[in-house]
């Protein structure tokens, strides 16, 4: 007997040790190509395309989590934290909408007339109010209207105050033609009504002056008896909730640290469905706070959170589920990508890389070596697009013949780096004209695993061409360390926000004195003449209104930076979202450019 | 030169004597105020090193936010679009020096000092300017709470199971006890964390995190009830992990104890086994466990990182871990001079417990 068992033992043993043949490119194609259809066949697409919201019913409380701790319920300091900020702004509203479909602004608190003036080349935006928008107090019958001094004070007396070092500072200035900075200016036109006073004629006015509808009432009395300490000193997360004024869909009722905050619907919002029934329909919100992703994914699964955005590592799990009790919704490519991009900050002229780097052929090459196609089918299973224009489809000078040239083809990035006198040598390696290697670094965040995988496809993509790619991973504190103070990084991996559906967005990175043109920030004067030439556009695009006139100062802004490649965007990944069932679906949407529409959802009966 | 010399040794011990008849008249009290002074000094240059290791540091709080205002991987863009402009370098040079960030790291602490020691103030949180006492307040009652829970149950079974599994030394039952323990004081607690989450979530018997969903306030007998089954396997888990290590060591020290002569004589007397455990040979065993317990004390008031993170449990843990990550440098400085207060006054409290506990201890001339 035991000699029986010994035998099945080194039978499962020598089995086990079997050798698998490994799968090549086009299996691993097919089975993803497979598995794709697969997973989104068993998920729900259903973007939003401006379809009227169905009347919903009052009643119910959603549950969900967030994974850290609010700092503030500060307006001023919640600009410098995002979880902050997202509860600050549930009892906030702004001023008007873009509509990423039709590409128009439409109103939203307030309506707008535009008014040019080509003689003076000066420009008037005249905002008018709601009638009816209130400042409502929790258990409260206490209301204030909003008006226009709201907005002027917030404008005037703290964006535009610098004691206060708001991000909104800068804003309210405007690079004229001489190169001086003007100030745009606001004045009130009665209550409801107030005009900024633009010095110059800009493309999208309403774009610099969108802004969240703060309460003065509050503010201004800080400011007036403790100024400035004052100002910042209020609302922190020690002071009761329920003393915050509200104009948004929400009223925070409580919050416990480390715990959970439950906000409560605000009766008294505007914005009503078609039977007059203010949204959102649900009573109550709680948040729980869940530092960890795997415990929000187990509460997901108990029912106990109501939406989950799913990590690609969850969707199989989530998907497979027989008689699950949620529904998975699936929308397109993201509309911004992470790229990858190489430092020609003259403080490196000394290494080989930085001659590398700033000749246009080595980074064309480069973009031509990433092979997007397998990083979509390995690292995302093929939820992913390729990203290859600049722009993406909501902005208005999308223009789908603008593409980048310079994709996956290691021949064509044979022939650019023999171009600039790259060339193999008999052992395979490529070197340059001084006959050194070519071998740098690229730096990922040491966060995120999927650049890890990325990364590792790029190297390995360099490596069949002789080209040498060290992974450097590194903590996030000191990576930016390296990008703004000691510029000692070679190339990098790196995402931005915002995803441009404004061409003039992005003046930090995309002309050449901004803190973050990353690959040589806050140059003097333009390094190069592309770079040059692209703060020209940027400048002109930025101040032409007429469509056609700014279409073309936008293509050559585009077709620039697609041709020198200063950063490479990568891919576009899809994302998924997983609805408890017993909400009603009928105004749920998804896509890409309203992300989760669930401002409309209700309860099943 | 020799006169100088020999005056200042007269001062100097003109200046002492007192210090010196007082430890000879009070050595326990001497001893201890001698190490409360060298306490004071021990967290003033441990203040000291915090600070300038937080310089060494790439970045500050500043940088931190600025880089949340500009990076992202993900993207989004719902209705309401507005242009979210990044801050300027001047107004981040202005925000880092309305925080004193500009000054050099020595003058930081002292100003940090200045404020703690005379207006007894922890200050305001670097980045949410909440004050620091609420921040810690807030949380420092549930992280006392499950430690407290934890080590009286980690205490009372190691030492019940010690000193029991010692007198059976060799059993069958011994063996078996001594390998769990040796098991469970290897077993990585993070994952034992996780199995005992992943059995929550799978029988359903108990919730996947370790605090009620509800506060206090709201429903104080269902609270406690609720929490008693929230806290049910972080607690097992924190037993687990805790227990294997103690139990060992009473074991093993007790059954040094049981070997020693002093111990054949006292049964030569004819004095009963319950006596000769628990009144000769457990009290030595309590020697080297006081020794290694000085930062019990501590560990009440310090929180359980991991745990707190995979059982959403709301202690302090968190909110130091986030602290140090976003450089809040007041926030991270009075939660470290907190517990290392703690970690030195209980060193302090164990050599007293140690001069009581064992009559070899003694501070005076006997």
């Amino acid at each position: 007997m035991k000699k029986l068992a010994m035998i099945v033992v080194l039978a499962v043993l020598a089995l086990s040790c079997s050798r698998n043949d490994e799968l090549s490119m086009e299996d691993i194609s097919a089975l993803t190509g497979a598995g794709v259809t697969e997973i989104l066949a068993k998920t729900s697409a259903k973007p939003w395309r401006g379809e009227e919201f169905t009347p919903g019913k009052l009643g119910g409380t959603w549950n969900s989590v967030m994974d850290q701790d609010p700092k503030t319920f500060n307006i001023l300091i919640a600009q410098q934290d995002n979880i902050s900020a997202g509860i600050v702004n549930s009892m906030l509203d702004y001023l008007v909408d873009y509509d990423p479909l039709t590409k128009e602004w439409k109103p939203h608190c307030a309506s707008f007339e535009i008014i040019p003036d080509e003689k003076t080349d000066t420009l008037d935006l005249i905002y008018t109010l709601r009638d009816d928008m209130y400042w409502s107090f929790y258990n409260s019958n206490r209301k204030i209207k909003v008006t226009s001094d709201d907005v002027i004070f917030w404008y005037n007396e703290i964006d535009g105050d610098p004691a206060f070092q708001s991000s909104g500072y800068y804003q309210q200035f405007l690079t004229m033609e001489d190169g001086t900075e003007a100030h745009i200016d606001i004045e009130k036109i009665d209550d409801r009504r107030f005009v900024f006073h633009f010095p110059r004629i800009v493309a999208e006015p309403l774009l610099a002056t969108n802004t969240d509808i703060a309460p003065r009432l509050d503010y201004e009395q800080a400011k007036r008896e403790k100024g400035v300490q004052g100002v910042q000193d209020l609302f922190s997360v020690n002071t009761d909730p329920k003393n915050i004024p509200s104009m948004g869909k929400w009223f925070l009722a409580e919050y416990t640290p480390g715990q959970r905050l439950v906000f409560k619907r605000n009766g008294d919002y505007w914005d009503r469905d078609s039977k007059g029934t203010a949204i959102p329909y649900y009573e109550e919100q709680i948040v729980r706070i869940i530092p960890d992703e795997n415990t929000q994914f187990l509460l997901f699964k108990e029912g106990q959170i109501e939406t989950y955005t799913a990590r690609p590592e969850d969707l199989d799990e989530l998907v497979t589920k027989a008689n699950s009790d949620y529904t998975v919704f699936n929308n397109e490519g993201a509309l911004s990508a992470s790229f990858w991009t190489f430092n020609q900050n003259p403080a490196n002229n000394e290494t080989p890389q930085y001659e590398w780097f700033t000749k246009k052929e080595f980074r064309q090459a480069m973009s031509c070596l990433l092979n997007r196609d397998r990083i979509i089918y390995q690292v995302y299973r093929g939820l992913a697009a390729p990203k290859l224009s600049f722009f993406p489809e909501p902005n208005r000078f999308y223009d789908p013949e603008i593409v980048l040239q310079y994709t996956y083809s290691p021949e064509q990035a044979e022939k650019l780096l023999a171009g600039i006198g790259i060339k193999k040598d008999s052992a395979g390696i490529m070197r340059d004209s001084q006959n050194r290697p070519i071998e740098f670094n690229l730096t990922i965040r040491s966060e995120s695993a999927v650049m890890n995988d990325i990364a590792s496809i790029i190297s390995d993509e360099c490596g069949k061409l002789g080209i040498k790619i060290n992974i450097r991973v590194l903590d996030f504190q000191k990576l930016v360390e390296q990008i703004f103070n000691t510029f000692d990084w070679e190339s990098i991996i790196m995402g931005l926000s915002g995803s441009q559906i404004f061409p003039s967005q992005g003046s930090n990175v995309w002309a050449s004195g901004g803190n973050l043109h990353l690959w040589y920030p806050q140059q003097k004067s333009p390094a190069t003449d592309w770079e040059a030439r692209v703060d020209y556009l940027y400048n002109e695009g930025a101040f032409t209104v007429d469509p056609q006139k700014a279409k073309a100062y936008w293509d050559e802004f585009q077709g620039i930076l697609l041709e020198q490649c200063p950063v490479i965007y990568l891919v576009r990944p899809r994302s998924f979202e997983a609805l408890l069932n017993r909400w009603n679906q009928s105004n749920v949407y998804f896509d890409n450019l309203n992300g989760f529409e669930i401002t409309h959802i209700f309860l099943n009966q | 030169m020799n006169r100088v010399a020999a005056a200042a040794r007269r001062i100097a011990a003109l200046l002492f004597r007192p210090f010196y008849l007082f430890k000879q008249k009070a050595p326990l009290t001497a001893y201890i105020l001698n190490r409360l002074v060298t306490m004071a000094v021990m967290l003033f240059l441990l203040g000291f090193a915090v600070f300038g290791l937080m310089e060494l540091a790439p970045g500050d709080i500043v940088d931190q936010i600025m880089m949340q205002q500009l990076f992202s991987e993900g993207d989004s863009q719902r209705g309401a679009v507005r242009n979210q402009q990044a801050m300027s370098m001047d107004q981040l040079e202005a925000r880092r020096a309305s925080l004193g960030l500009d000054q050099p790291f020595y003058i930081q602490y002292l100003r940090w000092l200045e404020r703690v020691i005379l207006h007894h103030d922890l200050g305001t949180s670097l980045i949410s300017r909440a004050p620091v006492s609420f921040l810690i307040a807030s949380r420092l009652a549930n992280s006392v709470l499950l430690n407290i829970i934890s080590l009286v149950l980690i205490t009372f079974f190691s030492f019940f199971l010690g000193v029991y599994f010692s007198t059976k030394a060799g059993t069958h039952a011994d063996l078996a006890v001594t390998f769990f323990a040796l098991v469970l004081h290897a077993f990585p607690g993070m994952l034992l964390l996780i199995l005992l989450q992943l059995f929550a979530s799978v029988s359903g018997l108990f919730p996947v995190t370790a605090y009620p969903p509800f506060p206090f306030a709201s429903n104080p007998p269902g609270f406690v009830f609720s929490y008693a089954h929230h806290i049910f396997l972080p607690l097992l888990a924190s037993f687990l992990g805790g227990i294997g290590g103690t139990l060992r060591m009473i074991r093993a020290t007790m059954l040094d104890q049981l070997g020693q002569p002093y111990i054949t004589s006292i049964r030569a007397r004819g004095i009963g086994e319950w006596r000769v455990y628990f009144h000769h040979a457990f009290r030595n065993t309590l020697n080297p466990y006081i020794t290694g317990s000085a930062n019990l004390l501590a560990s009440l008031f310090s929180g359980s990182l991991i745990l707190e993170i995979i059982f959403a449990y709301p202690g302090i843990g968190r909110l130091m871990y986030e602290a140090v990550l976003q450089e809040d440098i007041n926030l991270v400085l009075a939660n470290i001079m907190f517990v290392s207060f703690l970690v030195l006054l209980g060193m302090v409290l164990a050599d007293i417990l140690l001069a009581l506990v064992d009559p070899r201890i003694r501070y005076g001339k006997d």
